[in-house]
């Protein structure tokens, strides 16, 4: 679960942060019409926030205090040249959970505990029809703009040049921000380990060239992992045939994710307003 | 259409009831820092003047057991030397782990002049005491209020709202300890402590109208929330309804001032209500806001442990506030506060 942190380029944070693939790529741009944190009122709280800390900060010896609160600091080095992302295309998940089951084995997550998991959901129509099923993926989505990011009080948690996020938790002290910070339940503070875990799309198995375990092990091949850089990828062509139909989770709350799903109805796109699991407790 | 859900993981609360413990202590100690950086200046014999043996114990003993949850809410506290080896300045968590040990200096410092007797050195203290206090406020709030992730943190209320409840908090503890102390034997600095608590509440009630109105009006995601959840959970609603009334009864409390004044049992009562009251917010705030799913359909059920993650830790810190108060009372009758120009003995 150590995921190691690659030669920690604790940096001066910019302001900027690395542009992801946009513009030159065939990148989807699904969640490009949300506007800006800076151009709605959260953005003016944001702003009187900043200009409070800003008289706190000041006190203290800051040599990277050109970061303003909640910017996200540089990115560090990855696998050079690339961007990585996930395409999930729902009308070949069978919702079989292999992926569950590889990653458990893959990343050795406690019980209980998943970095990537398939939710399953029944629909019913209301007009007599068979109830349909849902199966849905979930991990985290390596987002362009990561909430759980900036938050990190200790610089534990980070993102690369190739868009991977990633926890060293050799330095993590176990605070839980960045498993508030994430719209998506992505993190959780692992049972073994004290601090936070996440998917890392396997970043150990892209190095050597292998795939990450969920995407090994889908059955139906409806996890394609690859370079949102290279216009001729897989990724890119498959997100390219079906534009269209290509959607993220949550687009509303700006964080940009590079995990793609096609086939996902409208109604799961914010959020479930529906009839809960019952939902067993793990004591651990 | 009907979703309904059939497996989802069972996600759990990062942020423990430690978290619940700090945000109440650390909140009622920037009160009673207030209220002693006030006290240093106001004229001697004046009920603000009076109550700064109050607002000192009050202070010692918040701001010793607050940062002792604090760490015990990290997964892990060894490892808290890596805020000041890694620090982070766009990390208001960060800005906290330097700002809360200054709070803390300064406050023993406070205390320390406040028992030698020394106004001077009070004096001189009260402002950095105050700033400090103010810089723990902002950043407990802004802390909170920036996680977008979840619409009822994410308002700019939830800072005043945690601000308010823990200066009223701080009231009541001063009322309970009013009884517990010579200097508290003035039924004025009890009357004086009562307006107070009447002019918190009253901002207090005009900060909710001004959530639930503008919220109301522009359709704010936390407004919206907290309906969908009034609307759909029993339990959201009842303690809805439940903290409106103890609201109520409280605020006609503090406006009737005959009640309660030259009752012991009322006083603590009172003391112990609000307390409770502002604790209670929090515990809504985050254990109750934890379990509403950023996704999911329903609300995760928090299964608290009786352990030190779980209800041990709750008492074990609310047990440290009761043995430092009765060490520091103990310590004054024995070696009592010097008396100094302008200060009364407690």
């Amino acid at each position: 679960m150590a995921t190691p942190a690659r030669s920690p380029a604790d940096g001066t944070p910019g302001r900027e942060h690395p542009a992801p693939a946009t513009g030159t790529t065939t990148f989807p741009q699904t969640d490009g019409a949300i506007p800006g944190p800076r151009s709605d009122k959260r953005g003016f709280l944001k702003d009187l926030l900043g200009l409070a800390a800003a008289a706190a900060a000041a006190a203290a010896p800051a040599p990277q205090a050109q970061a303003a609160i909640g910017d996200q600091p540089r990115r560090r080095p990855g696998i050079p040249g690339k961007r990585f992302g996930m395409l999930i295309d729902l009308r070949k998940c069978i919702g079989c959970q292999a992926c569950t089951v590889s990653c458990s084995v893959e990343n050795q997550a406690p019980i209980g505990q998943f970095r990537t998991t398939v939710l399953q959901y029944e629909i019913d129509k209301g007009d007599g029809s068979a109830p349909a099923m849902v199966s849905l993926p979930r991990l985290c989505n390596h987002c362009d703009n990561p909430p759980c990011v900036p938050v990190c009080p200790v610089q534990a948690t980070f993102q690369r040049e190739d868009g991977v996020v990633l926890v060293d938790n050799e330095r993590c002290v176990g605070c839980g921000y960045c498993v508030q910070a994430c719209p998506y339940d992505a993190r959780f503070i692992n049972h073994e380990t004290q601090t936070a875990d996440k998917c890392t799309f396997c970043e150990h198995r892209l190095e050597v060239g292998l795939l990450p375990a969920c995407v090994e092990s889908c059955v139906g091949g409806a996890r394609v992992i690859g370079d949102l850089l290279d216009a001729d990828s897989e990724i890119n062509r498959r997100i390219g045939a079906r534009r269209d139909d290509v959607k993220v989770l949550k687009p509303g709350m700006n964080t940009s994710p590079r995990v793609f799903y096609i086939g996902l109805p409208d109604e799961f796109v914010d959020g479930i307003d529906g009839q809960a699991s019952v939902r067993l407790v793990a004591d651990h | 259409m009907q979703i309904i859900e059939l497996l989802t993981p069972h996600y759990e609360a990062a942020w423990l009831p430690w978290a619940v413990q700090y945000f109440f202590l650390i909140a009622m100690a920037t009160g009673a820092a207030l209220a002693a950086a006030w006290g240093t200046w106001a004229p001697a014999g004046r009920p603000p003047a009076k109550i700064l043996p109050l607002a000192v114990v009050l202070l010692l003993v918040t701001a010793v057991a607050a940062p002792v949850s604090l760490l015990a809410d990290l997964h892990q506290p060894a490892r808290f030397w890596h805020f000041y080896a890694h620090f982070t300045p766009w990390s208001w968590m960060s800005l906290g782990a330097v700002l809360v040990p200054i709070f803390v200096g300064t406050s023993l410092a406070f205390c320390f002049a406040w028992w030698r007797g020394r106004i001077g050195w009070m004096r001189a203290l009260s402002v950095p005491l105050a700033i400090a206090a103010a810089g723990v406020v902002v950043y407990t709030g802004a802390e909170i209020a920036i996680v977008r992730a979840r619409p009822l943190w994410n308002n700019p209320w939830v800072p005043v709202n945690l601000a308010l409840t823990a200066w009223l908090a701080a009231v009541g503890a001063m009322l309970i300890l009013s009884l517990l102390m010579p200097a508290g034997d003035d039924a004025a600095i009890r009357a004086w402590l009562g307006r107070l608590g009447l002019a918190l509440s009253l901002a207090l009630l005009c900060v909710a109208a001004a959530w639930a109105i503008g919220g109301y009006l522009m359709q704010t995601p936390s407004f919206e929330q907290a309906v969908r959840l009034h609307a759909d959970f029993p339990v959201w609603r009842i303690s809805l309804r439940l903290s409106a009334a103890i609201g109520a009864i409280v605020l006609l409390m503090w406006a009737r001032p005959r009640l309660w004044l030259h009752s012991r049992g009322l006083s603590l009562a009172l003391g112990v209500s609000v307390c409770a009251a502002a604790w209670a917010f929090r515990w809504a705030l985050f254990m109750g806001v934890q379990g509403v799913p950023k996704y999911g359909a329903g609300l995760y059920v928090y299964r608290m442990p009786l352990g030190g993650d779980g209800l041990m830790g709750i008492l074990g810190i609310f047990g440290l506030c009761v043995t430092m108060l009765v060490l520091v009372l103990w310590g004054l009758e024995k070696w009592p506060q010097r008396e100094g120009a302008g200060l009364r003995s407690a």
